[in-house]
């Protein structure tokens, strides 16, 4: 027997009152309750039930039935109650307590009589289409609306057609995206894009179109197809179907998508995974998924698939945002309730992005409601965070203005410690977006973002980082077939260190960089099996590598300017998503990346068969102001291929190769805000990657599985000489060492977006190398030899689960264990100059401990009247419940001529917190 | 485990958020796990300096965690070449202690390396190294009653330095302090075990033979000093701070001199000491840490490219100061800075009494019939020696 706690999305619309095949039983009933007698009846029978157990009394029955149809039976034990059921054309009886849904019923029961001469009509033109001949069974449901697209023509040959058209809330007026599109039986399937806009291509004929989505009521037509032709939903919002699913993917989405490694999580999905410090964070969901990963506890930067944290492209409504989290990675950088989605691609990454070697991560904001006055508000123990959202022309244009901020500081400067309350730690960030809907045909979208983190860490200097960013998209309908996106965005990343000791030393030092990119994406629909993508864009960079002033006049600091570093980034791609028959789908990309860099420049040459150091410089070569210096680029593929084995199997493979022109400069282990970016130039190469990957993904009931596997070959990856001085120096590729990169590894996920209990279980089984080889023995790591990177860690395990305990109360649990990173430990002791010291391994020989953590929360639905001002609940969240002291890093000092080796972590203990939300 | 733990000052952390997270929150404390796993190299540690005299090289190896020192790289041949066909020949005067036959002076212009070759047949070689400039001075060498940036009180020893040429650009320091110490419950007398009778044993109280009242202790820096003057406009160094000594250390509470030796390095050995430092230090916060791992020097075995060789060979140009002070120089009429440890004393006879002169740890105060007879106290307390040296140093002036 199955349960669902609220009625499952994609039932609540079968209403088929008859059934063919009328089953008969007999029952001999004595003290059960109706539960018990429901799942007799689906013992015995092909029927299965779905309802909430809540609804059904308890009290024991005294029955006797002979011989009688189920639909009798059921009349006779609900006769006194409030229940009502339906049995569906698939042997499903939904049982529904008395609610709206009635409402809509006698609307199809009126359409019944000319929905039956339909059907004479369309089984007259079937006779000559083998495929609706074969599914006639089907037949139309009767109780559905029935919508006739084009006009059946006996010349036209085509035996498949597109529907496309919008969907919106038929409150608000506002576009559904993520919306699937379905037609079950053929296993067809589609989901609106950020317009709510849907393209599906349909068999001729008789088609049963559903439509699913989270917050969304479903719905179902009969879809009967003869040309071309557009259809738009008018949808519900459903807030009790809200908390049903935790993550929101479509329903065949995981199999029929053609690509592999990619991953979608909406915003909600947030909402029921136990937070540190009260705070959602899509981010963090994503480092549950397999193949991303994150250094440390609360480190900022992604490591996917054993590639480097400069390696993903993290887009904010297109726009790149060069340092998506505050507070080095405890928090996202964004406000949870501005974000739509985020979508992360690891294996096959869309021909229209490039420039980093391992992922992308495509966060989308939300789109402001045009019809209502709409806002979120969240109190947290650190943050607080709001958005509203304005309409400003009735069903035209919306503004989304959300703000967020920490207010820490003024916790520590209570505290009556004294090494605290000198200390600063406070962040912000705002976002606003415009959408405006021109016409039919035209849409636009602008979004400003800004973030800032002030933090400091002595009491003598002062850290100031902020991401700022700018992106406007166009997007225009060019004719039936094809439709464009102009995108123009400016990211900007800086920051600032403020030293002010005791002495004539005092200075401060910044790094900034700029970027925009114009971009245009064209989409043309080829024929039913070819649909095209394809465009340009160029990206402009501007480096400040570094630059020092005094503070006062009285500093004694000599003010240094590294110069300006600027380059061109342009690309051409188009790619092909070819359908060759129903199994088979490819998806063929191409993408040729082109890179200049621009004077005014002074590059160094050296000495050739020499190590690259100060005394190996041979002579230096200036050039003027936007003069190339350097050229580098190629061809980039970016294939992947879906077969369908059946309904609910599929097996994926991909081919991707990437350049990456930009690195972060770190020798940390763990990326710091003060990591610096450097574009390449004549002597530090473009990094370069190539990934295969394999998987096979499958559905069994409520469950999704999927399987992934992966190779990836990294060249001219970025280290640096141990011990390396970055910044502020002009000439890095004395420190840089480029090398190689390999990686592989299985990727397991098991899903489960269902039912009273709901979640996942993403285990990764992967290893990472790198290699650092070269003929002088100052630019060898290890000998030359791989190694295991810093982020190597074989075994990863996330369960993340919910439960909800009835529709108001939910419990969600969350548990991580991963190998301990590699580190490099000291070896022996040596004495030096009247002092001990540490002799190191070689890089990365030894593994902190394994690292494992629980957390749980507990959340408070506010209840769910419709007309209720104001929507709330609660969390209650305990982060690290079992109160593991993970070790961060260990480290070695020499103290007093002693080594003594600590350990540092970030929580030891478990660290409550309590959030209240609630949106209007 | 319990979440108070070592909370390190350099760490102060910025906390963020509740009061509960105070320290389980960014927490440094002693790890735990085992590190096993020892590497044999040797390590070279030579500086030839533009000083007349028999330079010195040092050879160990290193050695395990729970070994006390290292072992010596003994009986090796050790050469200079000054890359103009002059050898230098160095000899071991002690287990790995090895000088020049003769003395030499580093001359500017001379490219040297050293050359060694070990008893196990092993050939080592440097890359060449020059003198980085012809001379250096300290301009002024000073102690100032001062603040550090923690906030302390104490003292704070400064250097200025300041090549008009331009040349010197990489700072070193090193010191050595020698401080008078005097004992605060210090007595004339001892007492001696004399003989064991059936009664038990006998004492007698006598004169001292030796100075155990005033003595002189010796400490080096135990840390890198380097500072650099790339980043400024003259190549000038002002108050840079070699040394702080907290006003509450015992250090003070008499006489205090300071021998400061400053380097003139070359970049790369700058650069080898700067990540030298870099490594044996803790992070500079809990969330970055710089990448670790074997840290090459300038020497490289000849015949095995992956043989790793701790160490430097370094040619530097050196010059040395000396101040003393007294702490009423700086601190007149104000109480002294506590000792090194609380004096207390207590009565002992009889068997006791012999055990704990057996055991040397204590120091005979005064002989009190009325207190329970022998009064003594810890031996810092009342014999200096167990802290420094009772002779005078030579160059004490005071």
């Amino acid at each position: 027997m199955r349960v669902v706690t609220t009625i499952a999305l994609l039932f609540c619309f079968t209403f088929l009152m008859g059934q063919e095949k009328v089953q008969r039983i007999s029952l001999e009933i004595q003290d059960k309750s109706v539960a018990e007698i429901l799942s007799e009846i689906e013992q015995r029978t092909d029927f299965q039930f779905y309802y909430a157990e809540q609804w059904l009394d308890s009290i024991p029955l005294n029955k006797s039935y002979r011989n009688e149809s189920v639909e009798v039976i059921l009349t006779d034990l609900f006769q006194d109650t409030e229940i009502n059921f339906f049995v569906a054309w698939d042997n499903r009886i939904v049982l529904t307590r008395n609610n709206s849904i009635y409402g809509d019923l006698p609307e199809g029961f009126l359409d019944v009589p000319g929905q039956v001469e339909e059907e004479t009509t369309f089984q007259e033109n079937v006779a000559t289409g083998p495929i609706l001949l074969e599914k006639q069974k089907d037949g139309p449901d009767k109780v559905l609306e029935t919508i006739r697209i084009g006009r059946e023509r006996k010349t036209n040959r085509r035996t498949r057609f597109t529907l496309s058209g919008y969907v919106t809330n038929t409150n608000t007026g506002e576009p559904i995206a993520d919306l699937a599109i379905v037609v079950r039986e053929r296993n067809i399937g589609s989901v609106t894009d950020n317009r709510g806009f849907y393209e599906i291509e349909l068999p001729s004929g008789l088609n049963i179109v559903e439509t699913s989505s989270l917050g969304v009521e479903s719905s179902r037509r009969n879809v009967i197809i003869y040309d071309n032709g557009r259809l738009d939903f008018n949808l519900e919002e459903n807030f009790e179907q809200l908390d049903e699913v935790v993550v929101a993917a479509d329903a065949t989405r995981n199999i029929e998508d053609t690509s592999t490694g990619n991953t979608r999580i909406g915003s909600e999905a947030s909402k029921n995974v136990p937070l540190v410090l009260g705070e959602r964070d899509v981010l963090k969901i994503a480092t549950t998924l397999p193949g991303v990963s994150t250094a440390g506890e609360g480190s900022a930067g992604f490591n996917v698939r054993g590639g480097k944290t400069d390696q993903n492209l993290i887009l904010l409504d297109n726009a790149v945002i060069y340092n998506p989290t505050h507070f080095f990675g405890f928090f996202q950088a964004f406000n949870p309730f501005a974000i739509n989605d985020l979508n992360i691609y690891k294996g096959s990454i869309p021909a229209e992005f490039g420039g980093r070697l391992s992922s992308v991560f495509d966060i989308g904001s939300k789109d402001a409601s045009d019809t209502n006055f709409k806002g979120e508000v969240s109190v947290g123990p650190v943050t607080s965070n709001a958005v509203v959202e304005i309409p400003l022309a009735q069903e035209k244009a919306g503004l989304m203005v959300g703000a967020r901020g920490a207010y820490s500081d003024w916790i520590l400067r209570s505290l009556d410690e004294e090494n605290l309350n000198n200390s600063q730690a406070s962040f912000y960030d705002f976002i606003t977006k415009y959408n405006h809907k021109i016409n039919d045909n035209n849409e636009l979208r602008g979004t400003a973002y800004y973030s800032r983190d002030i933090f400091s860490i002595t009491s003598d200097s002062l850290f100031d980082y902020s991401n700022r960013l700018f992106s406007v998209q166009w997007n225009r309908k060019l004719g039936e077939r094809s439709s464009g996106t102009l995108m123009l965005n400016n990211s900007q990343y800086k920051f600032n260190i403020d030293f002010d000791g005791s002495t004539n030393r005092n200075f401060e030092q910044g790094f900034q960089i700029d970027e925009t990119e114009l971009k245009v994406i064209l989409k043309y629909l080829l024929n039913e099996s070819h649909t095209i993508d394809y465009g340009i864009s160029g990206k402009l960079y501007s480096v400040l590598p570094g630059e020092i002033a005094p503070k006062s006049p009285n500093d004694i600091i000599l003010p240094l300017t590294v110069p300006e570093e600027k380059a061109l980034e342009s690309a051409l791609f188009i790619s092909d998503n070819f359908k060759i028959n129903e199994q088979l789908q490819l998806d063929l990309g191409l993408r040729y990346s082109f890179y200049a860099a621009l004077g005014p420049s002074t590059q160094r040459t050296y000495q050739e068969g020499a190590p690259r150091t100060e005394a190996n410089v041979t002579g230096s070569e200036t050039f003027d102001n936007n003069e190339i210096f350097e050229t580098y680029g190629g061809p980039e593929v970016r294939v992947s291929g879906r077969y369908l084995l059946n309904d609910s199997l599929s097996i994926k493979a991909s081919f991707n190769n990437t350049y990456q022109f930009i690195h972060t400069l770190s020798n940390n282990t763990t990326v710091s805000p003060v990591d610096t970016w450097k574009l390449s130039d004549r002597n530090i190469e473009p990094q370069q990657a190539s990934q295969f990957s394999l998987g096979i993904y499958q559905n069994i009931k409520d469950y999704e599985l999927s399987l992934e596997g992966f190779y990836k070959r990294q060249n001219n990856i970025i280290d640096f000489k141990t011990g390396a001085q970055l910044f502020l120096n002009e000439n890095i590729e004395t420190e840089v060492l480029q090398g190689k990169g390999k990686a592989y590894g299985v990727e397991l996920l098991i899903r489960k977006n269902r039912g009273k209990l709901n979640g996942w279980l993403g285990y990764t089984y992967s290893r990472s190398f790198f290699q650092l080889d070269s003929e002088f023995p100052q630019e060898r790591v290890n000998d030359g030899e791989f190694f295991p990177s810093n982020f190597d860690k074989p075994h990863d395990l996330s369960l993340v689960l919910n439960y909800k305990l009835t529709r108001r109360f939910s419990f969600s649990g969350n548990f991580v264990y991963q190998t301990g990173r590699p580190v490099t430990f000291p070896v022996g002791n040596y004495e030096f100059n009247g002092n001990e010291f540490v002799l190191y391994s070689e890089r990365n020989q030894f593994r902190i401990p394994d690292f494992y953590r629980l957390d749980i929360g507990f959340n408070i639905e506010g209840n769910h009247k419709k007309n209720k001002l104001a929507h709330s609940f609660w969390t209650i969240s305990v982060y690290n419940v079992l109160g593991r002291n993970n070790p961060y890093s260990v480290f070695f000092v020499s103290q007093d001529g002693q080594i003594e080796a600590l350990q540092s972590s970030i929580f030891t203990i478990p660290i409550p917190s309590i959030t209240y939300n609630f949106r209007f | 485990m319990h979440p108070l733990i070592t909370y390190k000052k350099q760490l102060s952390i910025p906390l963020l958020g509740m009061i509960v997270v105070l320290c389980s929150f960014g927490c440094t404390e002693p790890f735990e796990g085992t590190v096993d796993g020892f590497e044999d190299v040797l390590v070279i540690d030579a500086i030839i300096t533009n000083e007349n005299k028999r330079q010195e090289v040092r050879l160990t190896r290193s050695f395990r965690f729970d070994e006390e020192g290292p072992q010596a790289e003994e009986n090796a041949v050790v050469t200079i070449e000054d890359g103009e066909g002059e050898q230098f020949v160095f000899r071991e005067e002690e287990p790995g202690i090895y000088l020049s036959s003769a003395p030499f002076a580093a001359e500017m212009g001379k490219n040297y390396s050293l050359s060694i070759t070990t008893t196990d047949g092993k050939s080592y070689r440097s890359d060449t190294m020059q003198l980085p400039a012809p001379s250096t001075t300290i301009d002024e060498l000073y102690a100032e009653r001062t603040t550090n940036d923690q906030g302390e009180e104490g003292m704070g020893i400064f250097v200025d330095t300041f090549d008009p040429s331009r040349q010197s650009n990489y700072y070193r320091y090193e010191y050595e302090e020698t401080f008078k110490i005097i004992a605060p419950l210090w007595s004339p007398n001892d007492v001696v075990f004399i003989i064991q009778l059936s009664t038990g044993p006998v004492f007698e109280i006598i004169l001292r033979e030796r100075e155990e009242r005033v003595c002189y202790g010796t400490n080096r820096e135990k840390t890198i000093e380097i500072a650099n003057t790339l980043n400024l406009s003259e190549d000038r160094l002002s108050r840079f701070p070699v040394r702080f000594i907290n006003r509450d250390n015992y250090i003070l509470s008499h006489r205090y001199s300071i021998l400061v030796r400053q380097y003139v390095q070359t970049q790369e050995a700058f650069a080898y000491y700067e990540d030298l430092k870099g490594l044996s230090q803790s992070p500079n916060s809990v969330f970055t840490e710089d990448q670790p791992g074997f840290l090459p020097g300038n020497v490289f075995s000849l015949d095995d490219d992956s043989e790793n060789v701790a160490g430097f060979f370094e040619v530097t140009t050196v010059t040395e100061e000396r101040i003393f002070f007294s702490y009423e120089d700086f601190f007149p009429g104000e109480d002294l800075p506590p000792y090194v440890q609380e004096c207390v004393t207590s009565p002992a006879f009889g068997e006791d009494l012999k055990g704990i002169l057996d055991r040397g740890t204590s120091a005979f105060y005064e002989f009190n019939p009325g207190e329970g007879g022998y009064i003594l106290t810890s031996r810092e307390c009342g014999d200096c020696t167990a802290l420094g040296s009772n002779k005078v140093p030579d160059f004490w002036v005071e």
